[in-house]
C-alpha cells in the first residue's frame, strides 16, 4: 500500500488516486469525488505552487496543501511500447 | 399548472446559454462556476406556453451548498414534462455520473452534450449514439454558444422519453431502497430517486419529505441501519457505485480521449495561476482596467460628456427652456436648481456615471468571459487565509466590483454560513461598486498616482484588518482551498456586448430612478430647511473631524441613499475641494453603508439583526477611518 501523496511528486507527474487519508473530513473527501477523484483514477500534477493544482479529465482543480497531502497517489505506469 | 421542462446540469456547462436560446431570454452568463444562483424562468420558444427552467449547477447530488439546493428542490417541487441534463463534453466521467442519477428520475430526459467544440479541440473522439443507447435516452451534441445543434435539441425535448436505465446498486442498497419506497410520499420523481436522495443524505430531499408528513423516524432508522452494512457513508458508497459505473461507460464510447491543450489561450490560463508570472500578469491586468475605466471612461469620456455636452449644450439650453416656459420659481429649482432633478439626478447619472460604468462593464465582462475571476482564487489564496476563508471568497469580492447587491446573492456558493457571514460583511464594508468605483477613479485621477494608492491602501488596509477580526471573532472552522478552475477562454465579443447592454439596462432602470429620487429628496429636504440644519448640525463631524468643507454634508448624506451617488456629489463639488479633502471624503465613503438595494439584500440573505449590527458597525468605522486619514496627511503635508 502507497504512503505517497499528491504534496511528494514535481509537477508533470502522471498519478493515479488510490485513496483518502483516514484524516480528511468526510464533506471535503466527499467533494474530491464529486470532481472525479477516486480510487483508480489517472491524474496529471500541474503545479505544487502557490497552491497543487493536478488535472482531471479536462479539468483543472486548485487544491490547498492541506487537501493535497491528503490525497494518496502512485506513479502511473507507463504504457508497455508496442 | 402546466408541467415545464427544467435545466440541470454541473457548474459551469453552460445551461445558461442553452436556456437563452430555448426561450430567447437571456440571463447572465459566465466563465465560472456559480453565475445562476437562483432558479429563472422563461417561455419556451419551441412549445408554446411550456416553461423552461434554468437552475443552479450541481456537481453531484446530495447537493452541497445553498445554490445547489434549488436545483434539488426544483426536481423535487416541480412537475416535469422533461428533464434536460446539460453536460461538458470533454468531461464524460461525470457528466455520466450524474446522468446515472438523474436518469432513474422517472422523467421524461435528454442529454445535451455540449461545448462539443473544446472536446474536438483537444482531440477528444466519441460515439453520441453509442452512450444513447447505454443511458436509454436521447443525446444530443451542442455547441451552445454557436447555436448549433439547438434544433435538434428542441425536437428531442418534445420527443423526449422516460429513460429505460437502470444501475444496480450492491444488495443491501437495493433491499433499502425497495423497503424504503413503501414509506415515501407521492412525488414528481420516482420512489426509487427520492430514496436514493434520501440515503445520501440530501438535505432538500429531507425538507420535502418533512413538509410531506412523512414519518422521518421509520425512515431514519432503516438509514441508519444500511449506514450499519459499509465503513464509508452512505453518499460515498452510491457516488462510488455511480463512478465506477460511468467509467465502463465512458470506456466503451471514447474512442481518444484527447490531451490538454496548448494553445496560447490555455498557457495564459496557465501563467495567471503561476506561482510567479501569476502576479506580473495581475499587475498587468489592473493597469489595463485602470487605463480603461480611469483614464479613458472617467477621465476622458467624462470630461467629453459632462463639460462639453452637458454644461456646454445640454444643461444651458434646458435651463433657458424651463426659466422662459415655467413661471414658478420653485419648480424651476426642483428641474435646474442645485438639487435639481436635471442638474443633479439626471447629469449625475448621464454624463458622469455612465461613460464610466459603460467602461467598466465592457472590461468586466472581457474579464468574465475569459474566466479570468475565477482562476483569481489561486493567487489570493495566502491572502484570504489571514482571513480565516479562502481563495473561492474572491469570486464574490471581485463581482462586488461590479454590484454589491448581486454579490452579496453568490456569497450563496460559498461553502459555510461562516464564510457567507464574513465576506457579505467586507463587502458591505470595503468593496465599492462598478459606479462608485468609477467615480471614485475619476476624481483620484486628477489628484495623481500617489492619491490612487493611498486610497487604494486604505481601503485594503481597513478590509484585511476587519477581515481578519471578523476570521478571529466568527466561530467555525476555516475551509481549506479547493475549486474547480474553469479553463482559460478568448472572450467573445457578442458576449461581452451582450452582457455589457444587460448591465447597462439594469443601470439604467435601476439607478437612474434612484438618482431621480435622490435628487428630489435632497431638493425636498433643502426646502424645508432640513438640509441647511444638518448641514450646520453635521459641522463638528464633517468639517472638525474629517476636515471637509461643510457642504460635504450633503454628499455624505446622498451617500445614504447609494454610495456612488454621495461619490458623485462629491465629484461635483470639484474644486472646492483640496486634494486631500477630497481623498478623505472618498476614503470615508468607500468604507460607508452601502447603497439602499444591497442592504435589502443582505437583509433577505442574512436577516435583520445581522444587518443592523453590520450597519451599526459600518457608519461610526467610515468616519473614524476618514478623520484618522485627514490627521495622517495633514501630519505627513499631503496637499
Amino acid at each position: 500500500m502507497t504512503t505517497k501523496t499528491l504534496r511528494d511528486f514535481p509537477p508533470g507527474a502522471r498519478l493515479i488516486v488510490r485513496g483518502f487519508q483516514s484524516t480528511l473530513a468526510p464533506d471535503l473527501r466527499g467533494h474530491l469525488s464529486a470532481w472525479g477523484l477516486t480510487p483508480g483514477t489517472p491524474i496529471t500534477l500541474l503545479a505544487q505552487k502557490p497552491v497543487t493544482r493536478i488535472s482531471v479529465e479536462h479539468a483543472e482543480l486548485a487544491l490547498e496543501d492541506v487537501i493535497a497531502a491528503a490525497v494518496l497517489v502512485d506513479t502511473a505506469k507507463e504504457p508497455a511500447p508496442a | 399548472m402546466n408541467a415545464s421542462i427544467a435545466l440541470v446540469g454541473q457548474p459551469n456547462v453552460g445551461k445558461s446559454v442553452i436556456f437563452h436560446r430555448l426561450t430567447g431570454r437571456y440571463v447572465n452568463v459566465a466563465n465560472y462556476p456559480g453565475t445562476t444562483i437562483e432558479v429563472s424562468r422563461g417561455l419556451s420558444r419551441a412549445q408554446p406556453g411550456v416553461e423552461v427552467l434554468d437552475t443552479p449547477g450541481v456537481l453531484t447530488l446530495p447537493a452541497r451548498s445553498e445554490d445547489e439546493q434549488a436545483t434539488a428542490r426544483i426536481l423535487l417541487n416541480e412537475k416535469l414534462r422533461a428533464l434536460v441534463q446539460v453536460g461538458d463534453a470533454k468531461n464524460l466521467r461525470r457528466t455520466v455520473q450524474l446522468a446515472l442519477l438523474l436518469a432513474e428520475a422517472g422523467v421524461p430526459m435528454v442529454l445535451a452534450l455540449n461545448m462539443m467544440d473544446e472536446a474536438k479541440a483537444r482531440g477528444m473522439a466519441f460515439d453520441p449514439a453509442r452512450l444513447a443507447v447505454e443511458l436509454g435516452l436521447a443525446v444530443v451534441p451542442t455547441v451552445a454558444t454557436g447555436n448549433e445543434g439547438m434544433t435538434a435539441l428542441a425536437r428531442a425535448i418534445a420527443d423526449a422519453r422516460v429513460p429505460v436505465f437502470r444501475l444496480t446498486y450492491a444488495d443491501p442498497i437495493e433491499a433499502a431502497i425497495d423497503d424504503l419506497a413503501l414509506l415515501l410520499p407521492i412525488a414528481h420523481l420516482s420512489p426509487r430517486v427520492v430514496a436514493l436522495l434520501y440515503l445520501a443524505g440530501d438535505r432538500a430531499t429531507e425538507e420535502w419529505l418533512a413538509a410531506q408528513g412523512t414519518d422521518l423516524f421509520a425512515l431514519a432508522a432503516r438509514r441508519e441501519r444500511l449506514q450499519d452494512e459499509f465503513t464509508e457513508p452512505l453518499a460515498e458508497v452510491l457516488q462510488r457505485a455511480r463512478i465506477t459505473a460511468a467509467e465502463a461507460i465512458v470506456h466503451r464510447v471514447v474512442k481518444d480521449a484527447g490531451s490538454v491543450g496548448h494553445g496560447f489561450v490555455q498557457r495564459l490560463g496557465q501563467w495567471s495561476v503561476h506561482r510567479t508570472w501569476g502576479w506580473p500578469l495581475l499587475a498587468l491586468v489592473l493597469y489595463g482596467v485602470y487605463a480603461f475605466v480611469g483614464q479613458f471612461g472617467a477621465k476622458y469620456l467624462v470630461d467629453l460628456l459632462e463639460k462639453q455636452l452637458f454644461e456646454g449644450v445640454i444643461n444651458p439650453w434646458f435651463h433657458a427652456l424651463v426659466t422662459t416656459w415655467i413661471p414658478w420659481h420653485w419648480l424651476q429649482d426642483f428641474l435646474v436648481g442645485p438639487y435639481g432633478l436635471w442638474t443633479m439626478g439626471m447629469t449625475y447619472a448621464l454624463a458622469l456615471i455612465l461613460p464610466i460604468v459603460t467602461t467598466f462593464f465592457i472590461a468586466f465582462g472581457i474579464l468574465e468571459d475569459s474566466g479570468y475571476f475565477a482562476r483569481l482564487s489561486v493567487l489570493s489564496n495566502r491572502a484570504f487565509k489571514t482571513l480565516g476563508l479562502n481563495g473561492r471568497a474572491v469570486l464574490p469580492m471581485v463581482l462586488g466590483l461590479g454590484c454589491v447587491t448581486m454579490a452579496t446573492l453568490t456569497t450563496r456558493i460559498l461553502h459555510t454560513p461562516r464564510e457567507r457571514l464574513i465576506v457579505t460583511f467586507l463587502l458591505a464594508l470595503a468593496i465599492p461598486c462598478s459606479a462608485q468605483l468609477g467615480v471614485v477613479m475619476g476624481m483620484l485621477a486628477s489628484y495623481g498616482t500617489g492619491a490612487f494608492l493611498i486610497w487604494l491602501g486604505v481601503v485594503i488596509g481597513v478590509l484585511f484588518t476587519v477581515g481578519w477580526l471578523s476570521g478571529k471573532l466568527v466561530k467555525g472552522k476555516r475551509i481549506p482551498l479547493m475549486t474547480e478552475l474553469p479553463p482559460m477562454r478568448l472572450p467573445v465579443a457578442g458576449n461581452v456586448a451582450k452582457k455589457t447592454w444587460s448591465r447597462l439596462k439594469w443601470y439604467l432602470e435601476e439607478v437612474i430612478p434612484l438618482f431621480l429620487i435622490g435628487a428630489a429628496l435632497m431638493f425636498v429636504l433643502d426646502r424645508l430647511g432640513f438640509l441647511p440644519w444638518l448641514i450646520q448640525a453635521g459641522e463638528p463631524l464633517v468639517t472638525g473631524w474629517l476636515g471637509l468643507p461643510k457642504e460635504a454634508s450633503a454628499a455624505l448624506l446622498m451617500g445614504f441613499l447609494r454610495r456612488d451617488f454621495g461619490a458623485t456629489g462629491l465629484f461635483a463639488l470639484g474644486s472646492a475641494l483640496s486634494p486631500e479633502q477630497g481623498l478623505v471624503g472618498l476614503v470615508t465613503l468607500t468604507i460607508f453603508v452601502p447603497c439602499i438595494a444591497s442592504t435589502l439584500m443582505i437583509i433577505k440573505e442574512q436577516g435583520l439583526k445581522t444587518a443592523a449590527i453590520m450597519t451599526g458597525l459600518i457608519i461610526p468605522l467610515a468616519f473614524l477611518i476618514g478623520g484618522l486619514l485627514h490627521r495622517a496627511l495633514l501630519f505627513v503635508g499631503f496637499a
